[in-house]
């Protein structure tokens, strides 16, 4: 002990030489002639100090750490506090860690205390020509955090691109495949996704290097075929890896048996659909270096891998369910469009019909506005109205309100009675199914042909704008009719009104979609509409109304706009319906 | 489009008063806002509760359903219901569907 510290004073100044002069010979771990001394070339920081805290050696990492520092001085408070300390009070933590403060900002040091020197310091080998040096380093901690690292990002990017090749495909066939090309080859040598919606069962099926996915589709009934398959999907089948489902899927696709191990997943759907996705040749789920080693602990790699394939079945199963829902509602949407779409206007004689309609923009082109026309033997039927909501709602809504006047107007042909029995109708479908407030507004009446060639209209309105009537000489005038939402108050009143269409004259119809366009500045207003109709004067009706609809559109500019719907009832000229279009 | 504001104003105690204060257009898309603000607004049990439209830029049918809505909730919990300072198209798509009078 005596002499470990005793004798270093040699080498502390021959240290101190080496840094200023060429090393005496037999310092310690300095160097000999010409070339490093065996510390200069360690990565470590090394600092030997005496008992008294003087610097005896540092290598030049130490020099590069803590540039204060001097060989032959002593570690003070302003050279490296910490470092001071714990060199000068021995009951000190043998490790540390601070901050040392360089031109090119702060620096992490950490610092430990290591084993000192030998009594006598090793002879430093005699250079000779061709030596080499060699300082090796366990970099194994390393190498597992970056590798480690790079798996972690390799998974989040694989599951990132899951989710962006699979966001708002919303078809259901092409999520399919690319359910499948996703698997290929990150988790498996080959890919099949089979799945049941409705009654269609639809598989993909990708395999490596076998280009684009495969796709086909059978009928439900085609699962008696599968039975594994058909358990499988409902969750009811055997566990991973039967065999006999892999033959189940031959049998449905139509293509070879996948080889290898298979790994079947059940992709949670939320019950829109039911899918499962079969892994052929599924990717080691541990490294292969360690496969087998010890089945009883749970490598973090597996798990992580199990963590990437729940995560690309979650993915799988919400663009499937999705897309499958959305099918069903453009299904639901067409049948709807179907059902409620204008109505062809009939050839009635000594009446002209004339009308546009223009959905809001929305989704499904099912809106909230809607018009009948039914042709009588006297007298013709019409009805235009408006109810609130878009989509779905909207549509229900007004076919339980046209399925109600059309009952209704069989039983009493007056409008200003056939609505107050129109609003009861629908505040009791309402009532008994505790909905929300659900209203509609219209004008409706019918119109007989007389024979001196004029049209006699009854009309009558519930919450709905009046009708104009555009005179044949371009007068323009609003029906004296107004009444309260059909639907909303059993209270409520409505108005009725008589008009007598001449020759020529024509009475129109409109949804609010029409007055409260709003365009670039302004609602289209009922102000605008009265001054567009002196312009469409002897226009026929079918005319007028395009017309019109050109001049909201040009006012809309661009913009998105409500329902838009107009009938024009005519009462025809007497001589040939010789169009009679007046400028603009 | 002006956006939709809405803001409860509420005098405490019995016989309380909360005044429901909406701005910007009411529509297809933004009615149901209006909707939630009067059912938490009822949560109080107000002896009154008042929909104020001054700032109202638009009312489309579906704006027009929430009135009718609130009107019936309030009266379901015994509140009376008044909405007031509807002017322009608000004001006219009240009259014209009748609404005015109910609410008057």
């Amino acid at each position: 002990m005596e002499g470990r510290h005793g004798a270093p004073t040699r080498e502390a100044s021959a240290a101190r030489t080496t840094e200023a002069s060429p090393a005496a010979p037999g310092a310690t771990p300095t160097a000999p002639e010409g070339g490093p001394g065996l510390l200069d070339g360690l990565e470590e920081g090394v600092v030997v100090c005496d008992r008294a805290g003087v610097v005896r050696a540092a290598n030049p990492a130490a020099r590069a750490l803590l540039p204060q520092l001097r060989v032959g001085e002593i570690v003070d408070v302003a050279r490296c506090e910490v470092l001071s300390r714990a060199v000068h009070d021995r009951d000190a933590p043998a490790s540390f860690e601070t901050v040392v403060v360089h031109p090119d900002g702060e620096h992490h040091l950490r610092g430990r205390r290591g084993p000192v020197l030998g009594p006598v310091p090793p002879p430093p080998p005699e250079p000779r020509d061709g030596d080499t040096a060699w300082y090796l380093r366990d970099v194994t901690g390393e190498h597992a955090r970056t590798d480690t690292l790079l798996a972690a990002q390799e998974r989040a990017a694989f599951l990132a691109e899951a989710g962006r090749a699979l966001h708002g495909v919303l078809h259901l066939d092409r999520t399919a495949r690319r359910v499948v090309a996703l698997a290929v080859p990150r988790l498996a040598a080959g890919a099949t996704l089979v799945v049941r919606h409705d009654d269609t069962v639809t598989w993909a099926c990708a395999e490596l290097g076998g280009g684009r996915p495969r796709l086909g589709h059978a009928g439900t009934g085609g699962l008696a075929r599968v039975p594994r398959l058909a358990a499988a999907l409902t969750g009811e089948g055997a566990g991973t890896g039967d065999p006999f489902l892999a033959g189940d899927l031959t049998t449905l696709t139509g293509l070879e048996a996948p080889a290898g191990d298979v790994r079947t997943l059940a992709v949670p759907t939320t019950g829109v659909v039911d899918a499962l996705v079969v892994l052929a040749g599924p990717r080691s789920t541990g490294s292969d270096s360690r496969s087998d080693s010890g089945s009883d602990s749970v490598d973090p790699l597996v798990l992580a891998e199990e963590e990437v394939l729940t995560s690309y079945v979650a993915r799988a199963g919400a663009a499937l369910a999705a897309a499958a829902l959305h099918e069903e509602q453009a299904h639901l949407g067409a049948v709807l469009q179907e059902s409620l779409a204008a109505p062809r206007l009939p050839a009635t004689a000594g009446i002209a019909w004339g009308a546009a309609y223009r959905p809001a923009r929305e989704t499904m082109r099912v809106g909230g506005d809607f018009y009948e026309v039914v042709d009588g033997s006297e007298r013709s039927a019409f009805l235009l109205g408006d109810v609130c909501g878009k989509g779905i709602e909207a549509a229900v809504l007004s076919g339980r309100v046209r399925q109600s006047w059309h009952a209704l107007r069989l039983l009493e042909d007056r409008p200003g009675r056939l609505l107050p029995l129109l609003n009861t109708a629908l505040l009791d479908a309402v009532a008994t199914r505790d909905e929300s407030p659900r209203f509609a507004t219209m004008v409706l009446g019918d119109a007989r042909p007389l024979a001196d060639g004029t049209v006699a209209l009854r009309l009558a309105t519930g919450g709905h704008p009046p009708p104009l009537v555009l005179r044949a000489n371009g007068d323009v005038e609003a029906v004296p009719v107004s009444g309260m939402l059909v639907g909303g108050l059993r209270e409520a009143r409505f108005g009725e009104a008589e008009v007598l269409l001449a020759p020529g004259d024509t009475c129109l119809l409109y949804s609010d979609g029409v007055v409260e366009a709003r365009g670039p500045g302004d609602f289209f207003g009922e102000e605008r509409l009265a001054d567009a109709l002196p312009r469409c004067a002897g226009a026929p009706a079918a005319v007028l109304c395009e017309h019109l609809e050109q001049t909201v559109v040009s006012w809309l500019d661009g913009h998105d706009h409500d329902d838009i719907a107009m009938l024009a009832v005519q009462a025809p000229r007497h001589a040939a319906e010789a169009p009679q279009r007046s400028e603009a | 489009m002006p956006e939709l504001t809405i803001r409860t104003e509420r005098t405490d105690g019995p016989g309380g008063q909360a005044v429901v204060v909406v701005g910007g257009d009411l529509d297809y898309d933004s009615h149901g806002r209006l909707d939630d603000a009067v059912g938490a607004a009822l949560d109080d049990r107000p002896a009154d509760l008042v929909v104020d439209l001054a700032e109202v830029t638009y009312c489309d049918s579906c704006g027009l359903r929430v009135l009718l809505g609130a009107h019936r909730r309030a009266t379901e919990v015994g509140a009376a219901f008044a909405l007031r300072g509807a002017r322009g198209q608000p004001a006219r798509a009240l009259k014209l569907t009748g609404l005015d009078q109910v609410f008057s």
